[in-house]
């Protein structure tokens, strides 16, 4: 058996143990352990299995995941999430829809300081659904403004997906993560395009509610200067040179937990619970890092990355046909697998087809953040479908009905992506 | 039994988030020293590295035993209860002998390492404190694993 193609088994053999619910990092693992055994011979098993889960795990730079994961985590418990969504209610609340917009509003900003897709979603859509339904809003809105708004908490830094995407194809974790503050702007603007298409076709969906006045505005938004903040600080100091990304991490979980405790909302019970979140979010990612390692051991021994790059150069497709064919791919993926094992199992790979193809990889990291954000909302396995499911208790089917003009929206961002790449290119490229 | 294991997974990933957060406290007075008197804090990066290490291996006991690992479920969902219960069962004895082949061969690694007298590039920290907390963790996820697996195929062969 050629190596390429043992390779392309080796994929096939991890989406059967997937299916036979072995968890993800497992599946990746244990395939790369057989498959590196059966192609280079057993005697290299100690080899592989002994050097890789170090040499996923350690790399000082991977500090900023943990890190990361805890400031979304505290910022989560401080009670931050309330403010932000009192206060965008405040503004916009008035409208048709207004806030189920204000549910997306608070979303972007909260993923300012959470790099988690599906923790934005949990915390937002504790507070947001109870409102929406006192408002009258139905579920179908109500449900999949939250479901879709917590995906821009991948793509709005920091994030933890750009970390990773950058550790794996070696590129600068501070530009990626500016990389994605004009798509994040823009995921916003769509998905508010999306609500605002929803209601002005069926005006029930999200009645409008009444109108703030000023001192009410003022009042709500004075716990949001946290954000701006922890948010400045952070992408600032990082933006100008001041910290490195690891620094950076570490003064924003510093921050987020000072932030808490002062604010009071801090007690024993849940910091005890934040805590126990940051270790199973880094014990889970963590696991899966050390499950791709070896399989991408496996996959660099088979040649088929090569294999795969010179195949797509001999079918004589455009580029971006190309590009075109694999994000299609990623959104089927998406719909089927969590997005970060996505990420672990194909970027290797892939990225190298589309450095060869002459495609920049900062701008090719947003797409695929943005495809990953389809594949969080996309039915049958989009996660955040799933937090939203128990957060509110509401039916899968209630949820998916009403997702299907986020997903158009995040489709129409990958489109206005790929014709203005400076989106994603201008903000990385100003910095030093 | 496996609330037992809670409680020790528990104090586990506790103890390794507590070590990272003293390491962030550490990075924060490197930043403020460099930036007021320009005097760094020596081996910063070896210390966080470590933190990092305790942090991220003593946490995935407990992302075992609580089963927060990314799958899929929905292909084995519609199964009869008892061959659900069952493929569960296979998941973590898959799980655990894979995490018990990591435990083993990163012992041998680590031994192989401590040998050539390898130590952490600024400090001179022994090699073996980095790769104790992995051994552990992966020791302990395996256990972790064979744990829920007994129960599962326990289940399964008393219905």
């Amino acid at each position: 058996m050629s190596g390429p193609l043992a390779g392309a088994l080796g994929f096939a053999a991890v989406l059967v143990l997937i299916a036979l619910r072995i968890p993800v990092a497992v599946a990746m693992g244990v395939v790369g352990t057989i498959g590196y055994g059966l192609v280079n011979g057993w005697a290299t098993l100690g080899f592989v299995l002994g050097r890789a889960p170090y040499e996923s795990i350690s790399p000082a730079g991977l500090s900023v995941l943990p890190l990361f994961i805890m400031m979304g985590v505290f910022s989560a418990h401080g009670g931050l999430s309330k403010s932000l969504y009192g206060f965008v209610a405040s503004l916009i609340g008035h409208f048709r829809g207004g806030l189920a917009l204000a549910t997306v509003g608070a979303c972007a900003i909260f993923g300012a300081v959470c790099g988690s897709a599906i923790a934005t979603a949990a915390t937002m859509g504790r507070v947001a659904m109870p409102e929406m339904r006192r408002a009258g809003y139905d579920d179908r809105l109500s449900s999949a403004s939250v479901a879709a708004g917590g995906t821009l908490g991948v793509m709005i830094p920091p994030s933890i997906l750009f970390v990773i995407y950058g550790l794996m194809t070696e590129q600068s974790i501070g530009k990626l993560l500016a990389a994605g503050i004009l798509p994040g702007i823009l995921g916003t603007l769509l998905y508010m395009g999306a609500v605002s298409w929803s209601t002005a076709r069926d005006p029930k969906l999200g009645p409008a509610g009444p109108r703030s006045d000023w001192a009410a505005r003022i009042r709500a938004g004075r716990d949001v200067w946290q954000v701006v903040v922890l948010f400045g600080v952070v992408l600032g100091g990082m933006y100008v040179g001041l910290f490195s990304p690891t620094e950076a991490a570490a003064v924003g979980a510093f921050g987020a937990v000072v932030l808490a405790w002062a604010g009071g909302k801090l007690n024993r019970s849940n910091a005890r619970q934040a805590v126990v979140e940051t270790a199973l979010t880094t014990g889970m990612i963590f696991t899966i890092l050390i499950g791709a390692g070896i399989f991408n051991y496996f996959i660099d021994s088979t040649g088929l990355t090569d294999a795969l790059v010179k195949w797509v150069g001999d079918l004589g497709l455009s580029r971006w046909t190309v590009m075109l064919l694999l994000m299609v791919m990623y959104i089927i993926l998406g719909a089927l697998m969590d997005e970060l094992a996505m990420m672990l199992l194909t970027v290797g790979p892939v990225f190298k087809l589309i450095v060869a193809l002459g495609f920049d990889p900062i701008w090719f990291g947003v797409m695929f953040v943005t495809v990953c954000e389809i594949g969080m909302i996309m039915p049958p396995v989009g996660i955040n479908l799933f937090v939203i499911q128990g957060v509110s208790g509401l039916p899968l089917q209630t949820i998916v009905r009403g997702i299907m003009p986020f997903v158009v929206a995040d489709c129409f961002r990958m489109l206005i992506l790929a014709l203005v790449p400076a989106l994603a290119t201008w903000l990385p490229g100003r910095m030093g | 039994m496996l609330r037992r294991a809670d409680r020790i997974a528990l104090g586990l990933a506790f103890f390794g988030v507590c070590v990272l957060g003293l390491a962030t406290l550490a990075l924060m007075a490197d930043i403020a020293m460099r930036r007021t008197v320009d005097v760094s804090i020596t081996g910063i990066v070896d210390v966080t590295q470590l933190a990092q290490m305790f942090c991220v291996a003593l946490a995935m006991p407990m992302a075992f035993l609580r089963e927060s690992h990314v799958g899929v479920e929905f292909i084995t969902d519609p199964l009869p209860k008892r061959w659900l219960v069952a493929v569960k069962g296979f998941a973590h004895l898959v799980g655990a002998v894979f995490m018990a082949a990591i435990a083993w061969y990163s012992l041998k690694q680590a031994g192989i390492q401590v040998d050539q007298g390898d130590k952490s590039q600024t400090l001179g920290l022994p090699v073996a404190i980095y790769w104790a907390p992995l051994i552990a963790g992966a020791l302990l996820s395996a256990a972790a694993s064979m744990l829920l697996a007994v129960r599962d195929l326990t289940v399964t062969r008393t219905k």
